[in-house]
């Protein structure tokens, strides 16, 4: 039997598994009901984890918790997720400085990689039925613009779900490989991929079956989701009486969905009429008034195109055709703003929801070693230094260069008689070191004494075609070398990724004090929400600014409690500041209810805006 | 903690760019031990063979050492030695020959990095007919009178860009730079001529490539007065 790599499409919104058949043609893997697509949704309940379109129809339940757009956290610290969490509608935690959900039934945390695992898994299940063979490679797709980490934390839901990752490869590329290779042409080609959370451009040479990547550039925060959010936030501004309503999260859920459902009518008709009765709401949404609140994403696009083509060094003209992927690109004012951009035909012929899915299943193929006659040159999205005086970086390695690299630099002390070196790795295209991701940091000792200046010390990049990143010092007279292989600073170590698999999908063991801890945590991150949005909209009428300080305070030793691992302290900190609060909160009631109550009003004024 | 510092670059040395640690030197076969000669693969058991130290850009992509490079057949060249020796091809090979790929396919990539731009190109091609490791280097002396003149375009650059913008400031550049880059491309075609003609050892020669070495060293200054104008809008 023939050994088998597939290719994943793991998406914010949807994921795919596609493989490439004894005939040479890609094809994606339906489930048994024959769809093709798998939502990137995962559901919690008591009763058991679902995966997929049963998850998603538990939107609505209040006993589960729902998880989607999970890929928003992938690869990164808690910290840096602040704007997501506050867009999304179930609790994320910190947990161990790594953003998680809590899965109370089941006493434990989810972090991104293993949410990630728990849908890959799914996509495993589903071909491995199809094909009737065990499948344990894989080729996983990623945004352009995704760094290490969140490069790493895919490959760690990978290994979660029982797949050997071979390559993690970048959505554009991959789209690209599956057009190309369908229409045979040969050229300079841009793929321009919107998607639900996430912009990726890329510029790529395709000849006589060699795919070389030019240039990429990309935006991991601009997506569908953006301009639902822009609907709503319009739609909130217009009515002062809806936005006090949407306090409530189910309510922003239900805005944010019927936002969607406009938009993407908007591109069969020219206006479309909204209507929520049960938030007594109405309204009609035209065209040119979508467009005019998306004209600022349409920019940010452009110039990460403009980005690219120099970097590329090639000018709109030189590009033979641009390729569409991406639910998003469906939009029609970015097909026109795309299209008036290079003045060149547009190739959105193949559907875009699988083209991604399909590129990987062929770079899977070539991984598997059946095929000589494609290759994929892959370029380094971020440029790679390190940091030297003064907090300066130093690139090796420019961001698009193509992979397999090799950089090597000399460098030398500051300091008379210096005989250790500190070797700072560094991510990213800004010019001080602390304005870059910081990657990995070593010494080099035993450095012979010597004046400063004197020492030669050969810093080594190298990237293997995985982009894998080991760096090496040598002191050039001693010989004395020092080295690392780039492991992320967020990320799972070897140890971690083995344990979770071995815990995985056995029963997570009866552990009192994590249970409580859990819970604790759980609520208490609910508590801090909703009361964080509740200082935000009252005033000092009805919150006076002692009470307001008051439970300032409360807040903060709540959140020092968090960080601590004794459950009954955050529960007795959380009881605390509940009980400063529910004053604030029968007032906040009060009058949302009466919101409701008026809702008849509410839809008389917020009449029609074109 | 006084003797540990973060690295310094090292501004006095010449920067190495060309790497040095092949461990074979490329005339017999590391693993049937025949004759390979230049060969990338070996003729007897078809295993790829590391690159050696004494290759440069130029003969790693079987080229011509030339400064005017046919664009097409420069990428050919690029596209056909990514498929001998691209990892990615080399999967299921031995642990041994897939660092040898690696090696190999990372020089080659550099050397078409290198020799695609052709100012990047030039900076290489004098390096190594004078036999020194090249580098785009920006210590290069300019004659003073050049350094005037770039410092009076610099000055009128500014008040251009504070008085009628970025798009005139850039015009105003322009008028210096294309003249330059035209006078570097016909550098190019003279100096092949005498690669070509055998007065490799002459005095033009070298004259030649020490103008060209100025013209270059100038449009680099140059390109940086431009690229603030780019930054500045
Ligand atoms: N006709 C349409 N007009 C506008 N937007 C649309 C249309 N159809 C789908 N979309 C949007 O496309 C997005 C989903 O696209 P896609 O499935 O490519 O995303 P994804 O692959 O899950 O996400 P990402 O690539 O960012 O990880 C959603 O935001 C959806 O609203
Ligand atoms: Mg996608």
């Amino acid at each position: 039997m023939n050994r088998i790599v597939v290719g994943i499409d793991l998406g914010t919104t949807h994921s795919l598994v596609a493989y490439r058949r004894e005939d040479g043609q890609v094809e994606v893997i339906p489930d048994r009901e024959g769809r093709l697509l798998l939502p990137s949704v995962v559901a919690l309940s008591k009763d058991g984890v679902r995966v997929g379109w049963s998850a998603r129809e538990r939107i609505n339940d209040p006993e589960t918790t729902v998880i989607y757009a999970a890929k928003r956290l992938m690869g990164r610290s808690f910290a840096e997720t602040e704007s997501e969490r506050r867009s999304l509608t179930y609790p994320v935690v910190d947990h161990k400085g790594s953003p998680a959900v809590p899965d109370p039934s089941r006493n434990r945390f989810l972090t991104p990689p293993e949410i990630g695992a728990l849908v890959l898994r799914d996509l495993k299940t589903r071909a491995e039925e199809f094909l009737s063979q065990e499948v344990s490679e894989a080729v996983i797709t990623v945004p352009a613009y995704f760094n290490d980490a969140q490069r790493q934390a895919t490959k760690d839901a990978g290994a979660i779900a029982g797949l050997k990752v071979l390559r993690i490869i970048n959505e554009p590329t991959a789209a690209a490989l599956a057009y190309g290779l369908g229409s045979g042409k040969d050229g300079l080609f841009a793929i321009f991929d919107l998607g639900g959370g996430t912009f990726d451009f890329s510029l790529l040479d395709i000849r006589k079956g060699i795919f070389e990547v030019r240039a990429t550039s990309g935006d991991t925060h601009l997506g569908g989701e953006d301009f639902d959010r822009a609907i709503v936030s319009a739609w909130l501004e217009e009515n002062p009486k809806l936005a006090s309503l949407a306090e409530r999260s189910e309510v922003r859920d239900l805005l944010r969905k019927e936002a969607e459902r406009a938009k993407i009518a908007l591109s069969l008709k020219p206006e479309v009429e909204v209507a929520i009765p049960a938030l007594g709401f109405r309204t009609s949404l035209t065209r040119s008034r979508m467009n005019a609140l998306v004209e600022p994403f349409v920019d940010r696009t452009l110039s990460c195109v403009r980005a690219a083509l120099s970097d590329g060094g090639t000018a709109p003209a030189d590009v033979d055709g641009v390729i569409l992927v991406g639910g998003s690109t469906r939009f029609l004012r970015f097909k026109e703003a795309v299209a008036a951009f290079f003045g060149k035909p547009l190739f959105d012929s193949v559907d875009p929801d699988l083209v991604v899915a399909e590129g990987a299943a062929v770079q899977a193929d070539i991984l598997s070693g059946r095929r000589k006659d494609l290759l994929l040159l892959d370029v380094t999205p971020l440029s790679l230094g390190i940091e030297t005086i003064g907090g300066v970086t130093s690139t090796l390695i420019p961001r698009n260069t193509t992979i397999p690299a090799q950089a090597k630099e000399l460098f030398t002390t500051y300091v008379d008689g210096q005989t250790n070196v500190d070797i700072h790795v560094l991510q990213g295209e800004r010019e001080m070191a602390k304005d870059n991701r910081s990657l990995a940091r070593f010494t080099l000792s035993g450095v012979p004494p010597l004046p400063a200046g004197t020492p030669r010390i050969e810093v080594t990049f190298q990237i293997d075609a995985n982009g894998i990143l080991e760096v090496t010092a040598r002191e050039q007279t001693t010989g004395t070398m020092s080295n690392v292989v780039i492991q992320p600073s967020y990320g799972l170590d070897k140890d971690d990724v083995r344990s979770l698999l071995k815990e995985a999908f056995s029963h997570a063991q009866e552990d009192f004090a994590t249970r409580l801890l859990v819970d604790a945590k759980t609520e208490a991150q609910t508590v801090l929400n909703a009361t964080e949005r509740a200082l935000e909209k009252v005033g000092s009428d009805i919150l006076p600014d002692a009470d307001r300080e008051a439970i300032r305070n409360q807040m903060k030793s709540l959140r020092t409690a968090m960080e601590g691992t004794d459950g009954r302290k955050v529960r007795d900190e959380t009881q605390a500041l509940d009980r400063l609060t529910q004053p604030l909160a029968e007032r906040l009631m009060n009058q949302s209810l009466s919101n409701a109550l008026s809702g008849m009003a509410l839809s008389k004024e917020g009449g029609s805006h074109a | 903690m006084s003797d540990t510092g973060t690295a310094e670059k090292n501004r006095s040395q010449a920067k190495l760019l060309h790497p040095d640690n092949r461990e074979h030197s490329h005339s017999v076969c590391w693993n049937c031990e025949k004759n390979v000669g230049d060969e990338d693969v070996c003729p007897s058991c078809v295993r790829v063979q590391p690159f050696g130290p004494e290759r440069d850009y130029y003969s790693i992509l079987g080229l011509p050492v030339r400064l005017a490079l046919d664009p097409r057949l420069l990428v050919a060249a690029y596209h056909e030695k990514s498929r001998t020796f691209h990892p990615d091809h080399h999967v299921e090979d031995s642990e041994k020959e897939q660092s040898i790929t690696l090696g190999n396919a990372s020089l080659v990539n550099l050397a078409f990095r290198t020799l695609r731009d052709p100012f990047l190109r030039a900076h290489y091609f004098i390096g190594h007919v004078k036999g020194k490791p090249a580098r785009p280097n920006r210590k290069a002396v300019l004659s003073s009178t050049a350094l005037m003149e770039i410092m009076d375009l610099k000055e009128e650059r500014d008040s251009l860009l504070s008085s009628q913008g970025p798009a005139a400031a850039e015009q105003r550049l322009r008028t210096v730079i294309d003249p330059i880059e035209r006078d570097i491309f016909h550098s190019f075609e003279e100096i092949d001529a005498l690669i070509e003609s055998a007065d490799k050892e002459g005095d033009t020669l070298s004259k030649a490539l020490d103008i060209l070495s100025e013209r270059l060293e100038k449009r680099s200054y140059l390109q940086n007065l431009l690229k603030e104008v780019k930054e500045a809008s």
